[in-house]
This record gives structure tokens, sequence and C-alpha cells, in this order.
């Protein structure tokens, strides 16, 4: 039996086995006795070339007609119908095989994606940290093949497979060569996977093989393909929200991270933590950061916290979170070193628990006595911004003995604790008409006074009329006594407290030695001081506000 | 307290209560009255039995601004009420029973005094009316019931009225007084009719405000002088010795205040012997040494100056016997608001507040109101007028 020492009559591919490896035309046959019949072989192999040039035509197009100056002859409906049906693409889903090699990518590794295409080819380098790839090279069927035909429909034809007449062994050859050539500059020792966008055609396939050992065959788009993929990896790192941690005992300030992912969770994941208010209230940044030896931020976000708020953050990929609460969120920037740079080293807890007893006077010239509410209620807020859990506050609200002529029934309004900012707005509204000249400050002071030891104290009086004498004045409009005969220094002196400050509405005049009692450490001026300036005298704030970058771990 | 004998009443009639002020210095006991006569006719007022003692009493009242003389007016149906048992104070026409029921409703439902007087009223008409014993001279003498109403009019005035001129001679008028001018027409100014009033009353009641004496405001001194020539000018010529022929009841106000009553106490004026939580009694018998003491020294013991002048004014030109001397308190002695007993260390009845909206200060009620010496002084007038028969 002779060789086959010729390229295939049907399909152009340089001859091997008896049987074309292209197209399965039979190339060698044993000899036979006999004489052959010519005809019946012309006849065969012209309709062999037809359905092989038909079968290109039909992965080219739809319709024979692009395709007709290159088919041998013209076909008939039947034969199209037929080439049409047996069209298969072949389709083989690279999304598997993508996730399987990224899955397995080591940290420093890297991946090759060849795509080759109607146009020609595409190498996109994919890492573990760059999910989505960056393209290294681009090779157009024109410039690696330069003898396939200008006209780009015959091309098209040719690399479908209609290479029957286009010199095929030299084209492989040449593609052989050309793709070796362009993949030398490739990173070494990487990892390759073909994937062909035109599944079926000759060339595309060939050049496909011959770049990668994995292939797979479909239509798509690549990134999409790995944005998939990369929103259902599981993280590889661990990571946690970033907050200031606070020794109890002497003060220290450290950061920390507050456990958010583990390594293997997947997308989609949420957890919550609990943080809590620094010293300031100041708006904080909410960092979550990876745990690593190079710590990584992966993302910010500014937010005005309450004194305990909750925080929820979801794992949307890897190394990719979003935060869903608290409140209003703000997307931001920042580097580690940025964010922990400005936490204080120390924060100065001061020598333990506090009390502030504030008594109020109720009423007065209307402006006045609502703005000495103002006050009080400021002062309120910041202590708890800046010495959150650290004051326990007790607040008396007095009014008149008597108003309009008619005596009060219920004068002191006494609230305490948390609940003390919320009895404050609701006080009541300052009578019509207020007793000229002295106010039942000494029933306040009764109301409040200790026995036994006390821990520090703060008496704050925010008033603008002296308490009432046990005995009633000699002046031509007197003010009445205390019915309750209360001697007011008696009361003040059982408060037990050891700090003694008042907010006055305006200077004392005659009442001066009074009022030096009273707020024997310090007396203001309504008009004139701050929240921060009683707060400072009063020893339960620093004389600067404290900034802290971060939120807390756990309330001071 | 025990009434001018002229108004007492007889052993059936309801007893006077407990704890009451002490007496005013009764008049002569003998009735040297006429015999009952009926209201004249063409007088405002209801009718009037026929029986009825009818005496006509034309009463001033006056003082410097602020001293009362309204709240005084005002009260007086309550002091009739609780110190008079029997005798019944009210209005006999429109414009005093308006100002009784207004200024009541103010005092006991508003707790708040009545509006201080800027201008001078029509005249006011009132009655002091109800059923006293009259014994007759004679051998056969004896104690019959008499029903009894004793006109008073009265013209309130305001304080500024009297004020003294300055040196340019033109009335300076405080407290917001808007007295009239005459009319080109020759209608009488408000001046002239107040002094004509006054003139013609039988009796005066003259406030004075022990606290406010030492004010540099309150001239009382330049007050009475300033009345006492307008009076003399019109009547002092009708006198049968040589004052005026007024009867002048001099009330020292607001005895319930703190140091007024610490004074008292002092003087012997006002005893709190009626027992823990009583409301102290206030006698008259040293009034008159209460007040001299009162014009010749300041609380602190310095001369007063001009409230001397006050006092020898009165002396010189209003007869001793014809003058009498009372320690009042148109609202009376304050009381402890949860268990309304009488505190001596917080006397007072008024309560001093401000406006937490507009800053103005004024007083308010705050307890109940039980006048001091305020119905005496007009029933010692009215005695008078009983004795004189008018």
């Amino acid at each position: 039996m002779p060789e086959p020492d010729q390229d295939c009559p049907v399909c152009g591919a340089r001859p091997g086995d008896d049987v074309c490896a292209g197209c399965g035309w039979t190339l060698c046959t044993p000899w036979r006795v006999g004489r052959g019949n010519r005809q019946e072989y012309d006849r065969d192999l012209a309709g062999a070339i037809l359905a092989e040039e038909l079968r290109a035509a039909a992965r080219v197009a739809d319709t024979w007609e692009p395709c007709a100056p290159w088919l041998s002859e013209r076909p008939s409906y039947a034969q199209w119908v037929g080439a049409l049906a047996e069209r298969s693409e072949g389709t083989r889903p690279s999304a598997p095989v993508l996730a399987a090699a990224l899955r397995d990518l080591p940290e420093d590794g890297e991946l090759i994606v060849v795509e080759v295409g109607r146009d020609g080819l595409t190498a996109t380098s994919v890492t573990y940290d760059s999910v989505n790839g960056e393209a290294i090279a681009d090779l157009p069927w024109t410039r690696l093949l330069p003898t396939l035909p200008d006209d780009p429909a015959e091309r098209l034809f040719r690399l479908a497979g209609g290479l029957r007449t286009a010199g095929r062994p030299a084209l492989e050859d040449a593609l052989r060569e050309g793709l070796r050539a362009w993949s030398a500059t490739w990173p070494t020792g990487t990892e390759r996977i073909a994937v062909c966008r035109a599944p079926g055609w000759t060339l595309p396939e060939l050049a496909a093989r011959q770049l990668a050992k994995m292939v797979v065959a479909e239509h798509g788009d690549l990134a999409a393909t790995l944005a998939g993929i990369a929103a259902g990896r599981p993280t590889r790192t661990g990571c946690g929200l970033l907050v200031a941690e606070v020794d109890p005992h002497g003060g220290a300030v450290r950061p920390g991270l507050l456990p958010l992912f583990e390594p293997g969770d997947l997308p989609g994941a949420k957890r919550t933590v609990v943080v809590h208010r620094p010293p300031g209230g100041e708006p904080v940044s909410l960092a979550v950061v990876t745990r690593e030896r190079e710590q990584r931020v992966l993302g910010v976000w500014r937010a005005t916290l309450e004194t305990e708020t909750a925080v929820t953050v979801e794992l949307t990929g890897p190394d990719r979170v979003e935060l869903s609460g608290p409140g209003a969120l703000t997307p931001t920037t920042a580097e580690l070193a940025e964010l922990i740079g400005d936490l204080p080293g120390r924060l100065d807890l001061g020598a333990g628990q506090r009390e502030l007893v504030c008594l109020l006077e109720l009423n007065g010239l209307a402006a006045t006595a609502r703005r000495r509410r103002e006050f009080v209620s400021d002062l309120l807020e910041l202590l708890d911004m800046e010495a959150p859990n650290r004051v326990d506050v007790t607040l008396v609200g007095y009014g008149d003995h008597s108003s309009e002529g008619r005596y009060t029934e219920r004068l002191l309004h006494r609230s305490q604790g948390p609940a003390v900012r919320g009895d404050l707005a609701r006080l009541p509204e300052p009578a019509r008409s207020f007793v000229t000249g002295a106010a039942p400050l000494e029933d306040a002071l009764d109301e409040v006074r200790v026995s036994g030891l006390v821990r520090q104290r703060v008496l704050l009086v925010v008033a603008g009329r002296p308490p009432h004498a046990i005995r009633a004045g000699r002046g031509p409009r007197p003010a009445r006594p205390c019915p309750q005969k209360i001697d007011w220094t008696e009361a003040l002196g059982a408060t037990g407290a050891n700090r003694r400050l008042a907010v006055l509405d305006g200077p004392p005049g005659d009442h001066a030695t009074t009022w030096e009692l009273i707020g024997a450490n310090h007396l203001f001026l309504l008009a004139e001081a701050t929240p921060r300036d009683v707060g400072t005298a009063a020893g339960l704030l620093p004389e600067t506000p404290i900034r802290f970058p971060i939120p807390l771990a756990e309330p001071l | 307290m025990t009434l001018p004998p002229a108004f007492q009443s007889l052993p059936d009639d309801p007893p006077p209560s407990a704890a009451s002020p002490p007496a005013v210095d009764p008049p002569s006991a003998v009735d040297a009255s006429p015999a009952p006569r009926p209201a004249a006719p063409g007088r405002s007022g209801p009718s009037v039995h026929p029986d009825t003692q009818i005496v006509e009493a034309g009463l001033g009242v006056l003082g410097p601004p602020e001293s009362g003389k309204t709240t005084l007016l005002a009260t007086l149906p309550i002091a009739a009420e609780q110190y008079a048992p029997g005798w019944m104070f009210f209005g006999a026409n429109d414009e005093a029973q308006d100002f009784l029921q207004e200024n009541l409703r103010r005092l006991r439902a508003s707790r708040t005094l009545p509006a201080a007087t800027v201008r001078l009223n029509p005249e006011m008409r009132f009655v002091l009316r109800g059923v006293r014993k009259a014994r007759r001279r004679g051998p056969f003498a004896r104690t019959r019931r008499v029903q009894t109403a004793v006109y008073l009019d009265v013209l309130d005035a305001p304080g500024g009225l009297y004020a003294w001129p300055g040196p340019s001679g033109r009335s300076d008028v405080g407290s917001g007084a808007t007295p009239s001018s005459p009319a080109s027409g020759g209608e009488e100014s408000d001046r002239d009719r107040l002094t004509r009033h006054v003139a013609d009353s039988s009796g005066l009641i003259l406030l004075v405000d022990p606290v406010l004496v030492d004010s540099p405001n309150y001239d009382a001194y330049d007050y009475i002088k300033s009345i006492v020539l307008d009076i003399a000018r019109r009547s002092a010529l009708s006198s049968a010795d040589e004052f005026l022929p007024h009867y002048l009841a001099v009330c020292m106000t607001k005895c319930d205040h703190t140091a007024v009553y610490e004074k008292a106490r002092e003087f012997g004026l006002a005893t709190d012997d009626n027992g823990p939580g009583a409301f102290p009694t206030v006698s008259d018998q040293r009034a008159r040494e209460f007040f001299d003491e009162l014009c010749g020294s300041s609380w602190e013991g310095a001369p007063r100056g001009r409230a001397i002048e006050l006092r020898d004014a009165i002396r010189s030109h209003f007869s001793p016997r014809r003058t009498r001397y009372f320690l009042t308190s148109s609202l009376g002695f304050g009381q402890h608001p949860e268990t309304g007993v009488f505190d001596p260390d917080d006397p007072a009845n008024p309560t001093y507040e401000t406006g937490a909206n507009d800053g103005s200060e004024r007083p308010w009620v705050s307890g109940l109101i039980r006048p001091v010496n305020v119905i005496e002084p007009v029933l010692w007038l009215a005695a008078t007028q009983l004795r004189n028969g008018s």
C-alpha cells in the first residue's frame, strides 16, 4: 500500500495516516485487484470537498452566500441545510476551569488566559489579588498570518476551515512559529488556559491548542467571567474593624481590631460589632483592616456615633467589604498610619466615678430662664460626649413657693442618671410670674443633702435669685421667708459637695456674700460662661477637647 | 373687737368673733341723735325704711401715691363682715357698687390688688347699715334698737393730685394721675373738685405708709400741707376753735409688713397672746405715741426729718380731740400656706412677684384677707356724726 504523500484533496491538511485527520477523507486504500472507477471517485471527491467547504461556510454565517466565491460549486438547499444541521459549536465552558485554576493559584502565582477569536488573540494575566486581569499582549490574525486573505469575508472562511486551496500546511507552520514567538515574552512557569472564542473553527482551535494545554471554547467576555468567579471566591485573609483599646488601669491607648471575617469566609457573609463613641464626640473613621503581617486597609467610612453603636459589615468579595450601618456613612480613603497616627498615647481616666449635682432655677424672666436650661443641656451633652459613663448626674429643677399668689404644691423636680437629659426637656415651663428677690434654692439644697461619706461630688447651681432667708426682710418690698424654715447655709453644708460652682443670670450685687458662699470655687455669669469653662472648673472635663480618630472597643 | 357704743348690737344679736382686733375708743354712749328721718328725696340708692336713722357724712380718703387708699376702701365690706357683725357696708350708687364688686373680685378671685387710681372718679356713695342700740337722755331713758344707715360720700383721689407744687408753682402730678383742667366754660378742675369735697367732708382718713415714709420720693409732709392749705381756704372759718373742723383718722398702713409689725410689737401695739398660730391683735391704745415714734426716728433710729414736719402739721391743724390714730392693714396678716396659721417670722400677706414676660413687679394676695383696723376708723368717724347729730 503506498504512503500518502500529498495534502488532503478535501481539506488541504498535511498528509499523515491513510485517513485524513482533518476531514476523514480516505487518502490511501490497500491495493486491490481490478480497475478503479474514476468517475465515482471524482464524484465522491467533489462531494466531500463541497461538504467540507459548506461546513466552514456554516461556521462563518447562517447563509452560504457570503462564502459563495470560494465554494467549489453551488450547494443545493438540502446540502446547505445538512451543513447547518451538522454545525455544532463544541462549547466547553470556561468558568469552572478558570475558577479551579484561580482557587489553586498560589499567592504569588500568575495565570495567563489567552482568548482566540475571529479577529485575533489576546493574552490576559490574572493573579489572586488582581482577579479582574490585565491584558499583556494582543495579536490580530493579519499580523500572525500575513498570508491570509485581505478580504475579511474570505479570511473568516479560511480561518473557519476553508483551507483546501489556501496552502494549509504552510499556514499551520507559520501559525505555530508565530505563536511561539508571540508567547516567548510571557512570564515563564505560568499556568495557561486558552479560550477559543470561535468554537470549531480550524485555525483558532489549532492556535488555542498550541498556546495552552487546557483549552476551553465558548463565546463570551473574559472580564465578566472573571468577575463572576471573583464574586464567589472566599476571602484569603481575616480582617477586623479598627478600634482604640484603653487600658482601664493606666489609661494607655493602643489600636486594635474587632474580628469581622476569617480566611475562607464567602461573599455575602455579614458581621455586626458594637463600638463606643470616644471622648470628644467628633466624627470617627470606621476602617476595615486585614489581619496579616503587612496590614492593608480594605475600606474606610466616616460616621458620627451614638454612645454605643452597632456597625454591620458585609463581605462582598475577596478583600472587599461594605458597611451597612450605622446611619449616615461617608466613604473615604486613608492609610493605616494616618488612621492611628492621631491616637493619644494615653487617656486620663481621672480618679474614678464623679457625681454632678445640678440645681436649676426654673423661673425668672422668660428668655433668661430658657437660656439657663439650654446651658445645662449643653453641659450635659458635653459631658456625655467627652466623659461618657464617667459622671453620675443628679438634676433638681426648682420653681417658686407661690405664683400669682397661689401656693405651689410641687416646686422640686428631681431626676437622676441616664434619664436626666430627657427629663430636662420635660421640666415645667417658666411660670408667668415669679417671686421677686428670692427663690427656693434652700429647698433644692435640702433635697440633695447627704449623710455620711460621699464620693467626689460637684455642686452646680444655675440660678438668678438667692435663696429665701428664714425670716422676712425689712425693705419696702421684702421677699417672704421659706415656709419650711429651711436654713440654706445649713442645707448647703449638708450637700457634701467638695466643689461648688454657680452660674448666675447677672452680677451678684447685694447678694455677693451669699453667692460667694454657694459658688465657693467659682462664680460664672450666664452670658459669658461656656459649658467647657464650667466642666473644666468642676474638674469633670479637660481644658482642651480630646480627639479620637477611631471608635473605642469598650466604654470608658 | 368692741364696737363703739353707738354701733354695739343688742344682746339678741349675733356676738362678735373671738380673735378680732381691739376696740375703737368709744365716743359718748349717750345718744343725742335726732329722731330717725327718711332718706333724702332724689338721692340714688335703695329705698329706706321710714324708721331708719339716716346719717349723712362726707368722707375723704387721702394719702400720697401708693399709700393704699383704694385697697382700704375695697376691703371695707370684708372688714365689716368679719369685725362688725350685724353691720353691712355696701355701695349706694352705681359707682360705689361697681367699685366694690370689681375690686372684691380682684382681691378674692384674682388675688390682685386694686389698680392704682389714676383719675378723679365720680363721687361714690357708700352705706354702713345696721341696727344699733341707742339710749335717750332723760329720767326715763331706755335702750332701744335703732336701724341706722350712715351714708358716706367718698371721693377716691389719685395720690398725685395733692403733690406739693414745685418752685414754679405748677402741680407736679405723680402716679399717672391726669387731672382735668377747667374748661373754658368754667367747669371745675379735678383738684378743685377734690378740695371742695375734702373741705365739705366731716371726716378724713389720712393714710401714711410707715415703710415708704423714709423714701426720698414719698413726701407725706408736702402732701398734707397742700391739703391743709386748700381746706383752710374753704372751711377754716367755720370751725369753732383754732383747728380745722374735721375729724381726722390717721391710718398707719401695712402693719403686716415685717418691719412695722416688729416695731409695733416692741411698742406693745401688736400682741400675739392669743395662742400659737393665732393672729395678733393690734390695738390703737398707744397708736398716737407709735405715730410720734414713727415720725421721730427711722427704723435704724435716725431722725426722719420731714416726717417730723408731717407730725407737726397734723398736730397744728387738726384738733387732738378730733384726731385718732390707727395701725392698719387692708389685707391683714399672712398665713402659713400649708397650716393656715400665723407665723411671726413672716407676718406679711402680699407676695411681690415679677412678670416673666415684661419684668413688671406687683403684689399678689397670698393668704386670706383679714383686714386689721380698716372698718374701725370708718366706724369712729360715723360715730362722731351720730354724736354730732348730722
